[in-house]
């Protein structure tokens, strides 16, 4: 129906941006679904968002949108769409939606982010590994290679 | 050489939750890095990923597939030890991951020694396990516990000479990093010993005592007494007598039964001679479905005693 006013909540960044969303759209996060349900039903409602910048929130809003009228698509559709979305992503910001998603409850998001991570990791060496994700390699060279002669894989 | 010897491994729930894991309320804010850069994070605590709260990141190593884990052994310290733990597998049960293994010991091709296979369900790919450590043996038992392979005592063989000697070695295969290692502590090397010697005094008469029976792994001697102690023997007897009778086993040895003391004359037999005869045929003969059962039983139960 035309006219009809939609429920709308205002969520405020760290960096004090605000974005104003449908409640549905917001309600994709558990985190802010379970705060609506606490604080009752206000005409006014301004949930703050900490830790998630204005840029790593708009774009967690944009999966958010997507899914929030999922059921308009067909599922390869949603499938699709989302692998673009986190392909876009680099590292950066893909830490950034894991922390994004982790904190605000976003499990779909979360899962999505986390597969790229692991895709990430497949197939890299060690050293690859390290470089990519900033760990520090606290092996002495001596246990390298022994784990390394233990571990000869003899999977295809 | 042993006998085939198959075990199973977990089992798998194809679910794609982990709301248990992963707190959904300000708890996980609190943790949660501000920064990417891994000087954010303190000194004394290593984080998986740098940067990512590490339900996230052991989420991310959960998703990854079994045969990239050696590799992700040897990234640092804090990876492995986390693909050895228990909660790893915890964290692929619930991301879906955990597959079932069945582990096969099969002779070579050449006939001469053995080698440890993996059927999987996914597919009808098989995978084969590095050699065995250690001396070639025989006669050992196999148990599978939490997600590794175990392969205890038995008999050692010498190549040179052929001689053999009893061997109190357990070694352990450890799926996730594709390894052999032996596990065996001081301690444990006493209670084997003890439990061995109790064990040896216990030990039912074995039917046809020809060598190959004579000598038994110590091994399942040992689990014979815990399963005696803890009264699960007496449990699983019965257990095993209700599924027999189910089946319509126990009649069917009644049948034979009869049949060969009709053929020898009923007062010709004897009770050991018919033992004897029907023992082989008995062991033969029980459905595959009722060893699966009591397979699952008896693992679960060393499952409890190890935890």
């Amino acid at each position: 129906m035309v006219g009809v006013k939609k429920k709308m909540v205002t969520l405020v960044s760290s960096d004090g941006v605000e974005f104003v969303v449908e409640k549905r759209v917001a309600e994709q996060s558990l985190f802010i679904k379970n705060a609506l349900n606490e604080g009752g039903v206000e005409e006014k409602v301004m949930i703050p968002i900490p830790k998630v910048t204005s840029d790593t929130l708009s774009s967690v809003l944009e999966y958010c949108e997507k899914h929030a009228s999922a059921t308009e698509f067909q599922e390869n559709e949603i499938e699709e769409w989302d692998k673009e979305y986190i392909e876009k992503a680099d590292l950066d910001l893909l830490y950034y939606l894991l922390q994004a998603s982790y904190s605000m409850s976003i499990m779909g998001l979360m899962e999505l982010g986390a597969k790229k991570v692991a895709s990430l990791i497949r197939g890299k060496s060690p050293q690859e590994i390290r470089e990519l994700f900033n760990i520090k390699n606290d092996f002495t060279p001596e246990q390298e290679e022994e784990i390394r002669r233990e571990m000869q894989w003899n999977y295809e | 050489m042993p006998c085939l010897v198959s075990a199973k491994k977990w089992l798998a729930e194809s679910e794609m939750c982990f709301s248990g894991g992963i707190p959904n309320s300000s708890a996980g804010c609190a943790r949660l890095a501000t920064r990417l850069t891994p000087q954010a994070s303190l000194e004394s605590y290593c984080p998986i990923l740098p940067g990512l709260p590490d339900d996230v990141a052991k989420y991310c190593l959960a998703l990854i597939p079994r045969s990239y884990f050696p590799v992700m052994g040897t990234v640092c310290k804090r990876w492995m030890s986390f693909i050895q733990s228990r909660e790893f597998e915890a964290v692929r049960k619930q991301a879906g991951k955990l597959e079932e293994w069945l582990y096969v010991l099969t002779a070579n091709a050449d006939g001469k020694g053995s080698h440890w296979e993996v059927l999987s369900h996914f597919g009808n790919k098989h995978h084969l396990l590095p050699p065995m450590p250690g001396p070639v043996k025989t006669g050992f038992g196999v148990v599978v516990l939490d997600g590794k392979l175990l392969v205890l005592a038995g008999y050692s063989v010498d190549n040179d000479n052929g001689t053999e000697c009893v061997s109190s070695d357990v070694y352990q295969y450890d799926s996730r990093l594709n390894r052999w290692m032996e596990r065996l502590n001081e301690l444990e090397r006493k209670r084997f010993r003890r439990e061995r010697m109790r064990a040896s005094i216990n030990r039912p008469p074995t039917p046809d005592a020809d060598e190959q029976q004579a000598r038994e792994p110590a091994v399942i001697e040992i689990i014979n007494v815990k399963m005696v102690e803890s009264g699960e023997k007496e449990k699983l007897k019965e257990l095993l007598r209700e599924r027999l009778i189910e089946c319509g086993w126990r009649d069917e040895m009644k049948a034979l039964c009869r049949a060969y003391a009709k053929k020898k004359g009923r007062n010709n037999v004897t009770i050991e001679e018919l033992v004897q005869v029907i023992t082989p045929k008995g062991r033969a003969s029980i459905p595959d479905s009722v060893k699966t059962e009591l397979l699952q039983r008896i693992q679960s139960f060393l499952t409890s005693v190890v935890l």
